[in-house]
């Protein structure tokens, strides 16, 4: 009697198995063809770093040291430097994305919205070294998340422009007349 | 204005540092105003550090850098005379010299300045031309005010 | 002795201490601005109110400008006075710019800081911020008046406490600015300090502008060594490369600052020629290998010519380990001991200084603050040793007389009697003074010696417009309580150093208390002339190299062709050598000549030890590892992509762990083994020199160890009263040649810094109106000056203010005087020419 039952219990068990096989079969695949098919992702999720420009085309990183001092991996290394018409930029600007860890850390700490993480995540290669960008690899010619910002407007210091020209400020004193 | 008469000025203070603001004051009443070349010259001669003589010439409000008119008026804008119109008169008198507060004509006839009281708040609104007191203004007098002065 | 309370906490305090400092010594720092404990209080920031909860004040109150009182309870944390100072950090951030991100102070911003820690992060009032137009300040200082603060610090430093005029402030209220009448480089040679004192960012350091963040910085303890005070620094450094020097608070030495010549002198350790590999004639080898040549050619010339036929010259800007393992090197190998000076004299004059100061003489720079009677004999301050002149302005602010006795035109910061005497006449100038001051009674006290002194001592000066000046300033001398001597040791007679300690001695005697101060040429001076024994001199060295007795030469961290006198000889002398072995970090011209040649470390790259001019051992740790800068090698672009182990051009070692491995491998068997522990050196140094055995070789750095030869009685008035006879016997046909130093372009070490070579002036000739109207010459021309082996051309400056009979000119980078047979030099006076 059992031997029976046993072989109806496994039959049934093996064709329910089959039902769900043939179901599935017409359904459409989930799996995506990557790298044939590409998903689009959220504007904000983290991958790999770039330096964004002003809306005058010029490279707004300033050369803060920010990023670096609050990167957890300590992957970002540079040097700022002086532009002859006084601008401070970094002569070089390097990220080991080798070592990053694509936290979003310096794009938080970023005070001129210069770095800033994109979508794209395909860094991988053979060679290590590869994964290391320079300035030249990291630089886009667009302003990224806000084209509008301009840091050296607002900043108050006559690097761009004369003193007494950005947003919300006043005419030099006259150091030479006592009218109030 | 001549070395000869700088010299003088200083000469009767004693050349001492601590009349610089005197020497100032006199060369400021001879040259209505401290030009430059004067101010470096005074900083030669009384051994002074420029930076020191500019201190003293931008602190004071009585000095001037700037080129004055030979006239000086000085409207009163202080609470007696606000409270009575002083800022009208003041209005009236930059429209009709072409200048606003702080600015001298072209023709250097006349230097506008606003002051904070003059001490004689019974006559406001009051205007100070040359150091004599003009009471009791109105609009329709600053002409007539004006007319005497070459 | 006021006694308060302050957060909970009682302290006991001087009369006169205010309560913020107060406050600081129980570890409790009240934010401040203006305060600043070397300026002293101003009241002018308002952010260090703190509540007066009990005693003679009440209420909220500026702790800065309140003395401590009997009874006073001080809250620090009280809700009204933290918000009190909220509300005055908001307001002082009003017209501040937003540019943190742009500034070089960001990261070791004092304002960054309190705004922070007070909680103030967004800007309530709306209206237009106020903005100011920047000046030029020249090389060393960047100016960025927007973000001032009206905090005054920068013009108490630079125009009370430093005494130059030339920054100040302008105009009123919140329009207040602080600049140059016009733009212009800054003329105090303390310059640098505004930079540091400025709580924001107004002055900023220009050379190291943009070159990192304060927490990127390789930061350490360290010492200036370019003159022989040896004041305290930090040092920064970052990728390889020393970017920034400060100052470093000490008592004893230099306080709160330095002078520009120390914070900007140290690029010669970037110097983009630095050499860095070792060489045998051009070619580069390893260091190893270089070792190895140089120990078989040395070991064939002692076979050769004897243990004598090497000789060796270190230098007085070595440390005491480089100094002190050359001096067991020679000694071991059996060899000359080493030469530390350029001329017996000097020689000589530096070894008498140095035995006569004791730990009851010597004074250190603080205490020439409190002197009410400063007596400096031929010192320049402002051109020798800069921070000497700071000190004895604060000592001419506390209302002492300050006499300098030197031929040259000496200037210093403040009013001073000079007396311009030749140097013939410093002696008889000083003995006259201490005479004129000194009652015989107190001589009589100090026995024979100092009687003998005393009387042969003359009783006036000759010359009389002097003698009159020296009337009234010897009535200021007889009422000093605390009279300090300073002397000089570059341009004296022999016996000068003693004669200053001899009439310090007569002075302590009679006033009870009485400082002595020597000054040196050179950082480690002092160390030198403890540690060698033999009193031989460079001149001696290329003599027995010209008879043909010495065949190899090896210049420790050494340069004579800077300083000998005759450069012709000693190149001539140079050229006959077997072996030329030099070790050194500067791309000198020794260097270039070398036939071997050793890179080693400057003192930022090790762990070094100097003794300054007054006995004090000091310390200083290694800012970085060393090795060529990353701009360097990388032309200033990225870094180079590689792996490697080692540190490119980090081969260079301390000039004592070379020598001790060539000792090791020419010992002969038997001998002492060296070791390359900096311990063992050090306890051979205090086995073989006791007075060193009290200096502890740990870590930390004591700054309060000082090495004195002379203890006691028994060394008082060893010159047995000898005084120059000078005065005024000179023949009139000739003029002295005193060669001195000048702020910039003189010491060897900043002459390499690039930074000071461009506000170094050019060099010219200094000239007393009565020569140069008996010579016909005028101001500002050209003239042509012979000297022994040549001549040299220069401008000509008529000065009132030096002695005649007496020409001056600087030991100048720019100027090849080194033309000159021996000192003295006397030139005849019509050889003078346009």
């Amino acid at each position: 009697m059992g031997t029976i039952k046993n072989l109806a219990e496994g039959i049934t068990a093996l064709l329910k198995g089959l039902a769900t096989t043939l179901k599935i079969l017409s359904r459409k695949p989930v799996t995506e063809q990557y790298p044939e098919y590409r998903r689009p992702l959220p504007a904000r999720s983290r991958a790999v770093i770039v330096l964004t420009r002003d809306p005058d085309g010029e490279e707004r990183c300033v050369a803060c040291y920010l990023c670096s001092a609050v990167c957890p991996v300590s992957c970002i290394s540079m040097q700022s430097a002086e532009r002859e018409d006084g601008r401070r930029y970094p002569r070089w600007f390097r990220i080991n994305f080798a070592r990053c860890i694509y936290c979003g850390l310096c794009e938080e700490a970023c005070p001129t919205l210069a770095i800033q993480l994109t979508p794209n995540f395909e860094t991988s290669g053979r060679d290590i070294l590869k994964l290391v960008y320079e300035k030249e690899d990291l630089l886009v010619n667009h302003g990224g998340k806000n084209n509008e910002y301009n840091f050296y407007k607002r900043a108050g210091v006559a690097m761009v422009g004369d003193k007494g020209t950005q947003i919300n400020e006043d005419k030099p004193v006259d150091l030479k007349s006592n009218l109030p | 204005m001549e070395a000869s008469k700088i010299d003088r000025i200083v000469r009767q203070y004693g050349a001492r540092e601590s009349a610089i603001l005197a020497i100032l004051q006199d060369i400021q009443a001879e040259e209505k105003y401290l030009p430059r070349e004067t101010l470096e010259y005074v900083s030669q001669k009384m051994r002074i550090p420029m930076v020191h003589v500019f201190r003293i010439a931008t602190f004071y409000n009585a000095l001037s850098l700037k080129p004055r008119g030979r006239h000086k008026i000085d409207v009163c804008l202080g609470t007696a005379c606000h409270v009575r119109g002083g800022d009208k008169i003041l209005d009236k008198l930059e429209r009709d010299l072409g200048i606003s507060v702080g600015e001298t004509t072209k023709d250097k006839r006349f230097t506008l300045e606003s002051v904070h009281c003059v001490g004689c708040c019974s006559l406001g609104p009051v205007a100070v031309i040359d150091g004599d007191v003009h009471g009791r203004l109105s609009q329709e007098k600053v002409p007539g005010l004006l007319k005497d002065f070459k | 002795m006021p006694k308060l309370k302050i957060d909970g906490l009682e302290i006991e305090v001087e009369r006169g201490t205010k309560v913020i400092e107060a406050a600081a010594r129980l570890g409790i720092i009240i934010p401040r601005f203006c305060f600043h404990p070397g300026l002293g209080p101003v009241g002018a920031c308002r952010v260090c109110a703190v509540k007066f909860e009990e005693g003679p004040v009440k209420g909220v109150q500026m702790s800065c400008m309140t003395d401590a009182q009997d009874g006073m309870v001080v809250s620090t944390t009280d809700e009204e006075a933290a918000d009190f100072r909220k509300h005055v950090i908001e307001w002082l951030m009003m017209n501040h710019p937003h540019d943190c991100p742009v500034c070089d102070e960001g990261g070791h911003c004092l304002l960054q800081d309190l705004t922070v820690a007070g909680g103030h992060g967004i800007r309530r009032y709306l209206g237009k911020k106020r903005t100011y137009n920047d000046q030029y300040l020249g090389v060393f200082v960047q100016h960025e008046m927007n973000r001032c603060i009206q905090c005054w610090r920068c013009r108490r430093f630079y125009q009370e406490f430093a005494g130059y005029r030339d920054l100040g402030a302008l105009q009123i209220a919140h329009h207040t600015y602080f600049g140059r009448a016009t733009d212009g480089q800054l003329e105090s040679p303390f310059s640098g300090n505004i930079i540091d004192i400025c709580p924001t960012g107004v002055y900023t350091d220009k050379p190291s502008r943009f070159t990192g963040r304060r927490w990127d910085f390789e930061r350490g303890p360290s010492l200036c060594i370019h003159c022989s005070l040896g004041c305290h620094i930090i040092t920064s450094a970052r990728y390889r490369e020393m970017t920034r020097l400060e100052a470093r608070f000490s008592e004893s030495v230099n306080g709160y600052f330095i002078c520009d010549r120390g914070r900007y002198g140290f690029y010669y350790t970037n110097h983009p020629e630095r050499p860095r590999r070792a060489r045998i004639r051009t070619e580069e080898v390893s260091l190893d290998q270089a070792i190895q040549t140089a120990a078989q050619k040395i070991i064939q010339i002692n076979q050769k010519n004897g243990p004598k036929a090497i000789a060796c010259l270190g230098s007085a800007r070595s440390c005491v380990e480089n100094q002190a393992m050359l001096i067991r090197f020679c000694r071991v190998q059996g060899w000359n001991e080493p030469t530390y000076f350029e001329t017996p004299t000097m020689a000589k004059k530096v070894k008498r200084a140095v035995a006569r100061l004791d730990e009851q003489l010597a004074v250190s720079m603080r205490e020439i603050e409190k002197a009410d009677f400063i007596l400096a004999v031929g010192a320049d301050p402002v051109n020798e040793a800069p921070m000497l002149a700071l000190a004895m302005r604060q000592a001419f602010r506390n209302e002492a007389t300050i006499v300098v006795i030197d031929p040259r035109p000496v200037f210093l910061p403040f009013e001073f009697e000079h007396l311009p005497v030749a140097p013939d006449d410093l002696e008889p100038c000083l003995t006259a003074l201490i005479k004129g001051a000194v009652h015989r009674s107190a001589a009589e006290k100090m026995g024979e010696e100092a009687l003998r002194f005393y009387d042969t001592a003359p009783a006036e000066y000759p010359d009389a417009p002097i003698k009159n000046r020296m009337v009234k300033i010897t009535q200021k001398l007889r009422q000093s309580r605390y009279p300090v001597i300073i002397c000089g040791t570059s341009i004296v007679r022999e016996t000068t150093p003693d004669v200053a300690a001899d009439s310090a001695l007569l002075l302590r005697a009679a006033r009870g208390r009485a400082g002595l101060f020597y000054l040196m040429s050179e950082a480690n001076t002092f160390g030198a002339a403890l540690l060698s024994s033999e009193e031989g001199s460079v001149m001696d060295v290329v003599e027995s190299i010209e008879k043909g007795s010495v065949k190899g030469l090896m210049l420790v961290e050494s340069d004579p062709f800077r300083s000998f006198p005759d450069y012709e000889r000693l190149k001539q002398a140079v050229d006959k050598l077997d072996l030329f072995l030099v070790m050194d970090y500067l791309p000198s011209f020794a260097a270039r000549l070398a036939h071997l040649f050793f890179p080693t470390q400057t003192l930022f790259e090790m762990e070094t030890s100097f003794v300054n001019q007054e006995g004090r051992v000091q310390f200083a740790t290694s800012a970085y590892r060393g090795g060529i800068p990353i701009s360097q090698i990388s032309a200033g672009g990225h870094p180079l992509r590689v792996f490697r182990r080692d540190i490119p051009g980090g081969e260079s070692q301390p000039a004592w762990q070379i020598l001790a491995k060539l000792a090791n491998i020419i010992s002969l068997p038997g001998r002492e083994m060296f070791s390359l522990s900096k311990n063992e050196l050090w306890s051979w140094i205090a086995k073989e020199y006791p007075i060193f055995a009290n200096v502890p070789i740990a870590d930390e750095l004591p700054d309060d160890v000082r090495v004195h030869l002379a203890q006691g009685r028994e060394k008082l008035f060893p010159s047995g009263g000898q005084i120059r006879s000078g005065g005024l016997s000179r023949e009139n046909s000739t003029l002295e040649l005193v060669m001195g130093d000048w702020t910039f372009g003189t010491e060897e070490l900043s002459t390499y810094s690039k930074y000071l070579q461009q506000v170094e002036k050019e060099p010219c000739l200094f000239m007393s109106p009565k020569d140069a109207s008996m010579l016909g010459l005028k101001d500002r021309e050209r003239i042509t000056l012979p000297l022994d082996k040549g001549r040299l051309e220069m401008e000509l400056r008529i000065v009132d203010t030096m002695a005649p009979g007496v020409i001056v000119m600087p030991k100048h980078r720019q100027l090849a005087w080194q033309k000159i047979e021996k000192w003295p030099v006397k030139v005849a006076m019509g050889q003078i020419r346009k």
